[in-house]
């Protein structure tokens, strides 16, 4: 009998246990159930818990299959809340407008009908509300005043800061014009001393310094020194000369004639 | 060498998530994580959690006397068990067991061990 209940499932398996695996519903994680009530995970495990009066509800990581339905619920749920608070949301609404348009409240004044006595029990209870909105409204527009004049004070001094900065190019570049304009003033001038100078060099003549000194000209000194070499050498060519006739007319005395020439080179001495 | 911290500290009325961790000689991460998803499961602690519109606990939020004292008292838990289960999910059975023993970590637990009257 056991064998038979243990092979009846393993025939089984090929056909109905796909069928049993695609027909096992997937439980739902609890982020995702949160995900689908738009609701933090926490909040849906309070509700399971209140619900079901089961604290063990907070540790669920899946939402068991026979609770899901408990989704939907709570899902409109979720709804009928959030339709309610809809009517006090339009309402502040309202009341912001009203609070917006305090000139119109002339209006009814100049026309005043059937209607004024419940604008009037209105506005008695609008007023509380209206003197909190009214403040909250002065205190949001302080506050946007506030960031106005910080945001226009910091462009002004932005802006500041660049004519600043635009002045101090403009007059960095002005005395940087200035400086070139003297640097080029004392250049001519060095130049032109320069000039001066050369041209006082090209009239200077050492001959005229050296006669006022009371020295010979050097010319002078040239011409002495000339006639002094010309006259020795006049003599030792003619004595050269004598050399050679002597020598071609006696024959060729060598020691004498170097003698002569030594007493020759002697006298010149 | 006495250390002073543990006279006046308890003294605190507000704990912030980094001074528990910094008595505890954890992580602050490790605290953000028992306090904001485990510690949560237990309804005595999750009153005084503020909440977010979206019924989410505030992240990072500081603690009270008695929800220090549940962190603590679940964090010494899961060091005790963290060796034995040898690398398995530890926070998950710790989890486990705060639902289970709500009631062991509950206010009135807290008020009957330390004979504290925090409101």
């Amino acid at each position: 009998m056991a064998r038979s209940k243990k092979s009846e499932p393993t025939v089984t398996t090929a056909e109905q246990g796909m069928n049993m695996i695609l027909d096992t519903p997937v439980l739902k994680s609890v982020s995702e159930a949160a995900d689908f009530l738009g609701v933090a995970e926490i909040r849906l495990l309070e509700l399971f818990a209140d619900a079901l009066t089961l604290p063990e509800a907070m540790g669920w990581e899946v939402i068991p299959q026979e609770y899901e339905h408990l989704l939907n619920e709570f899902k409109a749920q979720a709804t009928n809340v959030q339709a309610l608070p809809e009517v006090p949301q339009k309402s502040t609404p309202e009341v912001q407008e009203t609070s917006v348009e305090p000139p119109v409240v002339d209006e009814p004044a100049e026309a005043p009908k059937g209607t004024s006595k419940r604008s009037k029990t209105k506005s008695g209870a609008l007023t509380k509300t209206r003197k909190s909105s009214l403040e909250k409204g002065a205190k949001s527009s302080q506050k946007t005043t506030d960031l106005e004049q910080m945001a226009t004070a910091t462009l002004a001094a932005q802006k500041g800061t660049r004519k600043g900065a635009n002045l101090a190019a403009i007059e960095l570049t002005a005395q940087e014009g200035a400086y070139q304009h003297v640097k080029k003033e004392g250049l001519k001038r060095q130049i032109a001393k320069l000039a001066k100078e050369l041209e006082d060099e090209k009239n200077f003549d050492p001959q005229e310094m050296l006669a006022a000194l009371g020295i010979p000209a050097l010319e002078d000194t040239e011409n002495e020194l000339n006639d002094l070499i010309e006259g020795t050498l006049g003599k030792l060519g003619n004595l050269t000369e004598e050399v050679l006739h002597n020598s071609w007319m006696n024959g060729l005395d060598t020691d004498a004639e170097l003698e002569n020439l030594q007493e020759l080179l002697n006298l010149n001495g | 060498m006495q250390t002073v911290v543990k006279d006046v500290l308890p003294q605190r009325t507000r704990w912030s998530q980094r001074a528990i961790a910094r008595h505890l000689c954890s992580d602050k991460n490790t605290v953000k994580v028992y306090a904001e998803t485990i510690a949560v499961v237990i309804p005595d602690f999750l009153k005084e959690c503020p909440r977010n519109p979206d019924g989410s606990v505030q992240s990072g939020f500081s603690l009270s006397q008695y929800q220090c004292w549940v962190v603590c008292q679940l964090i010494t838990l899961s060091r005790t068990i963290k060796n034995d289960l040898n690398g398995t999910a530890y926070r998950k059975v710790v989890k486990a067991t705060a639902v289970k023993m709500s009631h062991a970590l509950s206010k009135e637990s807290f008020q009957r061990e330390t004979g504290s009257q925090v409101a």
